[in-house]
């Protein structure tokens, strides 16, 4: 009774502790897989730039393992651990089978009310005994009625038909027992010495036990074995005492009570024997409690032995608690089908015991054992349709010992046992068998492969992994078309991507796409198998090369690449709406661009644009900036003024920082469209766009660019009004400030302009403007001194001696002191002959190439000298022309004209000699006058050597005059005094005839003067006074006036 | 409507005349002839209007009209549009040149001259410069040079006559006065011309009176008295003439009473009475 009541406890213990076990299980494992997928990395894939537009937009979903229950619920497990296998209840052996227990307590109850009613009449001895006795019966009853009760309502709770745990309430028992130690502890007082005492004893001490007190029981059944030591209650005592000793795990006390009880070989020896054999065993006397077992088994088979109650046999407990013990002992499992077939009768007791040895090995944790033992029973029936299940204890025994076993077992498992197997054709008839069977290996399986993919995934183990990866093929070898495929095949998909099998990855994918189109990993194996195609598709870097190759040309997409698009395109069409979606047009959309497929780029970019949520600002910025700037790459002007134009209508974008540039690049397309028209040679279409975009974004610094580049134009057409118009509005904008290179064009062609326009006064400040702004162009000198011959021009005086000053300063050149030769100009004309005598001076004394102007200076000077009647100096300066001439062979007329005025010089000297009155003198004076007039014929003669015609003719009729003069001065010579009339005459007369010759040589050189003139159709000053001599005494005497004419011509 | 007009003739050639109607022919005829109608008013129309005047034009108006603004504006024009322009560079530098900027015009009409070497407008101009800055014999030569490329270039032809009148050299003055003497005559709508005529005409009478040919000098200034504005300088020479060379004392006389009547400045004064000594002295 009392190891029964341990059982109970014990499986109260287990009944509520084990859910809440379960439970806890259940939910580390939801909490793992939980962990689990927070700690799967991203799938960040490498080759992503930073931006949005990277390829890397499509993240891998989390992964997701199945959840593995830790038992197979089809599995039955076999009732073969400890709790099972403890001693019988002690219930049953007082009320056998076929007992009417309700009966049995009503009739008791009667006779119990029956006897109370007797006692209290009575008080005799016997009723009083049976009275008590019949309390503890009653007390018995219904403990058992309650335990009764209570097993089937613990069956009700395990099975979940009940919803609380039971409770068993032996408050009806104790009462009866205390009302049962009452009536015995007066009857003891009663009668003490009464010879039924030892009866007494053993209902008191045993209904102690009933009200949990076993220290006073036992202490009553000690008295007793001491009053009554050949008491007939002796034999329960000791089996009640070993029962004491027993729940209280005092093993050897207890079996030295059972060997007591045994020695009395009645009732209680089978049953004292049996619980010795467990008494043995917890001592760990393995092989003695075998034997004590033994004996059971062969007292059981002794029929002779009648007095051993066969009621009581333990010979079944035994045979099952023997398969127990050879677990436990030291004997060969090899050897358990001989040894329990010396003690099971028939084979087929022999092969369920071999089983149970096999499953209590199992229980004991040893999967060697376990092993060899299923391997014997496979081996003694492999066709037997519990094969299966044997092979998976196996598995089960190795599932957490040895992997390597564990695989070995559980290919052969699958192999072997699976819907393909030898096994399964010979039970094909057991339909229900294979289904289960298929399903149990298929379920096993699976669910291992998730377990291990599951740790694989948390600890990231590679031993992990290549299991994983073993029993994912090996389940798809033997289920393939299995309809738990789907997740197989996804979870594969996933291992093999992590092993970098991304083409076999790609595959399992397509399988669960395009099998279970509906199924719940569609959308993640659709998602994931971008992400693994996405790795085996060129890389960027490779398709950059490619595109290097192609210059520029589209780049067909490679095998690989279509299957990537058509797996977006897929993924797309039907989740479009999810975020990754998003993210693959944005994938593609880079991919396209990569491959040069402008078109299909814009396309995604668009639809980028389109689904992206408007705050996703850089997405979009992005997105809007790639198509304008693969319109530009296309120069499709106009399909990029359109988008663009778009884009500004665009709720979107209108408002975003973006929208500015897209304007900026409307602006731009214009600049662009004028840039194209300007190469194909339409300048003024080109040129009104260009001035079109300035006026439209006058805010931006290109339209000072468009401006100018407008003007380029318009001057290639011949435009120069709009030229001038924008040169002028350029030079008076602010921009121009901020474009120096424009500023600094427009600076250099604006004088020039104005030139060409005929605005000169304009023209040369602009170029004063130029070459006082970039004092050190190269241009400068040249400008400064185009300004100087406009402003000499203009009559700026001033102006233009500073700008040649200038020029004077910046130029490098020799040329430069030609500046001089100008300027003394400037000053002459002024009437500023001081200066202009300087500045002639300057420019002879320095270097210049120009050797006319030198001689000219020269001649000028000599000229100037002589205004300022500095004659000296005049003279020095027409010998120095006549030299100059002379040096460099040139301005024969300059040296001409020289060499005349030094020849009037010996003329006014031959004309200064005067004939005095003293006769005696005047030979003298003439001889000098005549030797003069040598002198002036032979400077003449060096006049008429430069052969310049006025000079000639000048000279001849110098000469002319000369001898005139001489002819005059011969004739008005004073004639001698005190001469006679007659000699008066004859001396006139002689006068007359020496001045004669010199009169006609005069005339002659006057002739010959004329003749040379009209030889010669140049100007000729010296000519009127040949005429005026050469007609005097004529009636023509030039008194007319003459009108100098001044005809322009239009 | 030339188009349309097309078409109807196509329709007129192409028509199933003997299928048609008498009055539907007769239609497609009045069709016809408006059309036709119409197209004659349309292109007399057209002959009609007005062809506005030239940039070219309306910029020789405002130099004649002296509108120094609106001609800046059609030389800038012109210019802009063929910065060598002939015609305006040309108006341009004499522009300059009336105005005594005689550097500028003569860098303007070098510049001209770049592009027309062979142009005797701007030799003549060239020589006028040089003229105006007293360098005859570069004038002088510049002359020719008109004359090279134009014999008969008018104003060349006289101002050359002017200088060599001016130096006594009357005989090549006198060979181009003739040679210029019929052209002036066909050239007298020329303002200019026409505004120095008589100055022309003097000097041609005083060149011919030079070269003794007295008589044809009498008859220029005749003709001088009867068409033209007479200044007293002309009647002064023709008296001179008259006195000195014809010895007709009575028409000198007539002629000095006309020029003192005209000026009676102390100028002219002496000079009148230089020449009545003259006549009383002959007397």
């Amino acid at each position: 009774m009392l190891g029964h009541k341990a059982v109970v406890r014990l499986s109260w213990f287990y009944l509520l502790t084990l859910p809440f076990l379960l439970l806890g299980l259940v939910s580390a494992d939801e909490a793992q897989i939980e962990e689990l997928s927070k700690e799967v990395s991203p799938f960040i894939l490498t080759r992503a730039p930073a931006s949005v537009r990277s390829r890397s937009a499509i993240k891998r979903t989390r992964r997701t393992i199945p959840k593995v229950r830790n038992k197979i619920s089809n599995v039955k497990k076999k009732k073969s651990s400890l709790r099972y296998i403890k001693p019988t209840s002690q219930a049953k052996l007082y009320f056998p089978k076929g007992t009417d227990e309700s009966e049995l307590e009503k009739a008791t109850i009667l006779e119990i009310q029956h006897l109370y009613k007797l006692f209290k009449r009575t008080g005799k001895a016997n009723i009083h005994l049976r009275l008590a006795s019949l309390y503890v019966e009653q007390g018995r009853l219904i403990e058992y009625r309650l335990y009764d009760k209570f097993s089937k309502e613990m069956q009700q709770y395990e099975n979940k038909k009940r919803p609380t745990i039971p409770t068993m309430n032996l408050k009806p028992v104790e009462e009866y027992s205390k009302k049962a130690i009452r009536l015995l502890n007066l009857y003891l007082k009663r009668f003490p010495k009464d010879p039924r005492a030892d009866e007494v004893l053993f209902h008191l001490g045993y209904s102690y036990f009933q009200i949990n007190q076993p220290n006073k029981g036992k202490a009553q059944y000690e008295l007793l074995e001491k009053r009554f030591p050949k008491s007939k209650y002796l034999e329960p005592v000791y089996f009640h005492l070993g029962e004491y000793y027993f729940d209280r795990y005092k093993w050897p006390q207890a079996r030295s009570y059972y060997a007591k009880a045994i020695r009395f070989r009645d009732r209680f020896y089978s049953f004292s024997l049996y619980k010795m054999a467990w008494c043995l065993f917890n001592e760990t006397r393995i092989s003695a409690a075998i034997k004590t077992l033994e004996k059971i088994i062969k007292e059981s088979r002794r029929s002779s032995n009648k007095s051993i109650n066969n009621r009581l046999s333990f010979s079944k407990e035994a045979l099952t608690d023997l398969v127990n013990f050879y677990s436990h002992s030291r004997l060969k499992p090899v050897d358990a089908y001989s040894y329990f077939n010396q003690w099971f009768p028939g084979e087929e007791k022999v092969f369920s015991a071999v089983e149970k040895l096999a499953f209590a090995y199992k229980d004991l944790g040893n999967p060697k054992a376990v092993r060899e033992v299923f391997h014997l029973l496979i081996k003694l029936s492999p066709y037997n349709p519990k094969s299966y299940e044997y092979q998976y204890e196996v598995v089960d025994a190795y599932n957490s010992v040895s992997r390597s076993i564990f695989i070995q077992e559980l290919s052969k498992w699958v192999k072997d046992y699976g819907p393909r197997s030898r096994w399964a054709s010979r039970n094909q008839s057991n339909a229900k068998l294979i289904r289960e069977s298929s399903q149990k290996i298929n379920k096993y399986v699976r669910n291992y492969a998730y377990r291990v993919h599951s740790s694989y995934l948390q600890t990231k183990k590679v031993s992990s992994r290549d299991v994983a990866y073993k029993i994912y093929s090996l389940y798809l070898k033997a289920f393939p078309n299995s309809k738990s495929n789907e997740d197989v095949r996804f979870q594969f998909g996933d291992l093999l991507f992590d092993l970098v099998r991304y083409r076999a990855s790609v595959d399992q994918y397509n399988i669960v796409i395009n099998r279970y189109k509906k199924g719940k990993h569609h959308e993640a194996a659709s998602l994931n198998r971008i992400l693994a195609l996405q790795k085996i598709i060129p890389s960027e870097s490779e398709v950059r090369k490619m595109a290097r190759k192609a210059d520029g040309k589209s780049i067909p997409f490679p095998a690989v690449v279509k299957e990537f698009e058509q797996a977006v395109t897929q993924y797309i069409v039907r989740y479009g709406k999810r975020k990754k979606a998003f993210d693959m047009l944005l994938v593609m959309a880079n991919i396209h661009l990569e491959y040069l497929h402008l078109d299909q780029a814009i396309s995604y970019w668009q639809r980028v644009i389109s689904k992206s949520p408007s705050k996703d600002v850089s997405t979009i910025t992005d997105a809007v900036n790639t198509i304008l700037d693969i319109y530009n790459r296309k120069k499709d002007y106009n399909n990029l003024e359109i988008t663009a134009r778009k884009f500004l209508k665009n709720r979107k974008i209108y408002k975003l920082p973006v929208a500015k540039s897209v304007r900026k690049v409307l602006g731009g397309i214009e600049f662009k469209k004028a840039e194209i028209l300007s190469n194909k040679g339409e300048f003024k279409l080109s040129a009104e766009l260009y001035e079109q975009y300035a006026k439209s974004n006058s805010q931006v610094k290109l339209s000072i660019t468009a401006l100018y580049n407008a003007s380029i134009n318009y001057e290639k057409v011949g435009d120069h009004i709009k030229v001038l118009e924008i040169y002028q509005s350029l030079i008076r904008s602010r921009g121009i400030v901020n474009n120096p290179k424009i500023r600094l064009k427009i600076m250099e062609r604006l004088p020039v302009l104005y030139e060409n326009q005929g605005q000169y006064l304009k023209a040369a400040y602009a170029y004063k403007q130029y070459a006082s702004v970039y004092k050190k162009s190269r241009k400068t000198p040249d400008y400064w001194y185009n300004a100087g011959v406009i402003f000499d021009g203009m009559n700026l005086h001033k102006e233009a001696v500073k700008a040649y000053l200038s020029y004077y300063r910046s130029s490098k050149k020799n040329a430069k002191n030609q500046v001089y030769y100008l300027i003394a100009q400037i000053r002459e004309r002024q009437g500023d002959i001081q200066r202009a005598i300087g500045n002639y001076s300057k420019y002879l004394n320095a270097p210049d190439s120009n050797q006319l102007n030198q001689i000219r200076s020269a001649h000028k000077l000599a000229i100037l000298y002589k205004k300022i009647r500095k004659k000296s100096q005049a003279l020095q300066w027409d010998r120095r022309t006549i030299a100059i001439s002379k040096k460099y062979k040139k301005g024969a007329s300059y040296a001409a004209k020289a060499q005349f005025n030094l020849t009037y010089q010996a003329y006014a000297r031959f004309k200064s000699i005067k004939i005095p009155s003293d006769t005696s003198k005047q030979a003298k004076a003439v001889q000098k006058k005549l030797s003069s007039l040598v002198r002036l014929n032979n400077e003449v003669k060096k006049v008429i050597s430069f052969n310049h015609i006025p000079e000639v003719v000048s000279s001849l009729a110098l000469m002319g005059s000369a001898n005139k003069h001489l002819a005059q001065t011969i004739l008005a010579a004073p004639t001698p005094k005190g001469l006679e009339p007659d000699k008066l005459k004859k001396y006139q007369a002689a006068v007359k005839q020496n001045a004669a010759p010199f009169m006609k040589s005069s005339k002659d050189f006057f002739k010959q003067a004329l003749g040379k003139s009209r030889e010669s159709k140049s100007y000729i000053p010296g000519l009127k006074e040949i005429q005026k001599e050469l007609n005097a005494g004529s009636s023509v005497n030039f008194k007319e006036t003459v009108y100098p004419l001044a005809l322009e011509s239009l | 409507m030339r188009a349309r007009l097309l078409t109807l003739k196509k329709l007129y050639t192409h028509l199933p005349w003997r299928v048609c109607s008498m009055n539907k022919q007769l239609l497609i005829l009045f069709m016809i002839t408006t059309c036709l109608g119409a197209e004659f008013a349309y292109a007399k129309k057209e002959a009609v209007l007005p062809t506005p005047p030239s940039d070219v034009e309306l910029m020789k108006r405002a130099y004649e009209s002296q509108n120094e603004l609106v001609f800046k504006k059609y030389i800038s024009k012109l210019l802009m549009k063929n910065p060598n322009h002939f015609e305006a560079l040309k108006y341009l530098a004499d522009y300059h040149l009336k105005n005594d900027r005689l550097g500028l015009a003569q860098i303007i009409f070098n510049k001209a001259l770049k592009k027309f070497p062979k142009s005797p407008e701007i030799h003549n101009n060239l020589g006028i410069i040089a003229l105006k800055r007293n360098m005859k014999e570069e004038a002088v030569f510049l002359f020719w040079k008109t004359l090279k490329y134009d014999r008969s270039h008018l104003e060349a032809m006289l101002n050359l006559s002017s200088i060599y009148l001016e130096s006594y050299n009357f005989e090549r003055a006198l060979s181009l006065l003739k040679r210029a003497y019929p052209l002036l005559e066909k050239n007298m709508q020329n303002k200019e011309l026409r505004s120095q005529y008589t100055k022309v005409m003097n000097n041609f009478a005083v060149a011919l009176s030079w070269s003794r040919k007295s008589k044809e000098a009498q008859k220029i200034y005749n003709s001088i008295l009867e068409n033209a504005d007479i200044s007293v300088n002309i009647l002064l020479n023709y008296a001179t003439l008259l006195v000195d060379v014809l010895d007709n004392r009575r028409k000198a006389s007539r002629i000095l009473e006309k020029a003192d009547f005209l000026d009676h400045s102390d100028n002219y004064n002496l000079q009148i009475k230089r020449i009545r000594n003259r006549i009383t002295n002959k007397r």
